[in-house]
């Protein structure tokens, strides 16, 4: 591959992972995939940073994504905080829980019709059994020396 | 009507229109057969976007491209559409190794094995253990359900449309600004050097960037994660003792 077309192709990748990131930062109602929704987009701009790193043959974009990452880690383990205090407070990590923030004359928002649990998803994955049931001992029974 | 819209006009909108459909598909509110049938659509528009940046001639380095530039919009896809907090942070970890692995086709190792050490090792657990604390049933109402359907459909949208107005259109007559350095020396591609016929020491040559031109960065980035390191554990510590009714102040209409 030559080397326009390989910028084009990873600048693209990273669009669709930016593009992804912001339709979950916009649609999601939970505080921690809102917070992964921005990492995810974080991870768009380092790709793309990357390849034009490779296309200019210039190390400065590889570097500013080694710094992307420990400004990733440091946000991260603050707004975990934060996050955590703010499920303190509200006892759930709804977003819709701190919408006395919202602008001033706005609505307040409903819920109107609230999907029910899906029959998937109320399974747990399916483990297949293993070893067989341990023969219980009848003098531990009887006299229950661990109690 | 068509007729002058060109063949990669029409892939451009399919492109468009197929990311839309399968991101409707998959962020919620969504049940198991619309995350499958969003899942394919999701990977028939990624494909129909890099469609735009291929050459004619197809090579083995290109088809690996597609599968992992596949699996990592996928993964990311998904990691937005599970109604499950902790299937999401595993579908995070999940596209951070498929953008570990493009760093690694592109020829950043060292950045590659970041990725993987520091955001999945690190901080996927990190979130982890925040869903551990806060979610700890995993399943939650408002992991089920959106705000109204036009802020989703505005998203989908903006999502789909995001690589064509970025990249497909202003690449399309435009040629790309000529490289910084004209040579490229092997570690940038990660390719095997034909003078030595080892690979070249990509990790040594970042660090003496990293660590002579840009030192004074270094020693900011390290300040910068103290501070964190210190806010994180003030607010964990006196975030409690503040003893406004932060719940008085919520409506109390409950869900139903």
């Amino acid at each position: 591959m030559s080397e326009p077309h390989i910028i084009k192709n990873v600048l693209l990748v990273a669009a669709m992972l930016f593009g992804i990131g912001l339709a979950g930062l916009v649609t999601r109602r939970n505080w921690i995939v809102v917070f992964l929704a921005v990492e995810m987009m974080l991870q768009g701009v380092s790709l793309a940073l990357v390849g034009w790193s490779r296309y200019h043959a210039e190390w400065g974009g590889q570097i500013l994504v080694l710094f992307i990452v420990a400004v990733a880690a440091a946000e991260a383990a603050v707004a975990l905080a934060l996050v955590l205090m703010l499920f303190q407070h509200a006892a759930s990590l709804d977003l819709v829980r701190w919408q006395d923030l919202r602008e001033e004359g706005q609505p307040p928002w409903v819920d109107r019709h609230v999907p029910d649990e899906y029959h998937e998803e109320r399974q747990w994955p399916h483990l297949v059994p293993a070893g067989r049931q341990p023969q219980p001992d009848e003098d531990e029974l009887l006299h229950r020396s661990h109690v | 009507m068509f007729q002058h819209l060109s063949f990669g006009g029409m892939l451009l909108a399919a492109a468009i229109v197929v990311m839309a459909a399968g991101l409707y598909l998959l962020l919620p509110p969504s049940s198991l057969i619309r995350r499958r049938a969003g899942s394919v659509l999701v990977v028939l528009g990624t494909g129909a976007y890099l469609a735009h940046a291929t050459e004619a001639a197809v090579d083995a380095e290109q088809i690996l491209f597609w599968l992992l530039a596949g699996f990592t919009v996928l993964a990311a896809c998904l990691s937005m559409a599970m109604p499950n907090a902790v299937y999401a942070a595993l579908w995070f970890a999940a596209t951070l190794g498929g953008v570990a692995s493009l760093m690694f086709w592109l020829g950043a190792q060292f950045l590659g094995a970041v990725t993987i050490i520091i955001y999945a090792g690190a901080i996927v657990v990190m979130f982890l253990f925040v869903i551990m604390l806060a979610q700890p049933g995993g399943r939650a109402l408002y992991d089920r359900i959106s705000w109204s359907g036009s802020a989703k459909v505005t998203a989908v949208v903006l999502a789909a449309i995001l690589p064509a107005v970025l990249v497909v259109w202003p690449l399309q007559d435009a040629t790309l600004p000529a490289p910084v350095h004209a040579e490229k020396p092997e570690a940038f591609t990660g390719a095997v050097s034909p003078d030595s016929g080892s690979y070249p020491p990509q990790t040594a040559m970042l660090g003496r960037d990293f660590y002579s031109r840009y030192w004074v960065h270094l020693e900011l980035a390290g300040t910068l994660l103290l501070a964190a390191l210190v806010g994180a554990t003030v607010i964990v510590l006196y975030g409690r003792t503040s003893r406004t009714p932060a719940s008085s102040q919520i409506s109390k209409r409950r869900v139903p």
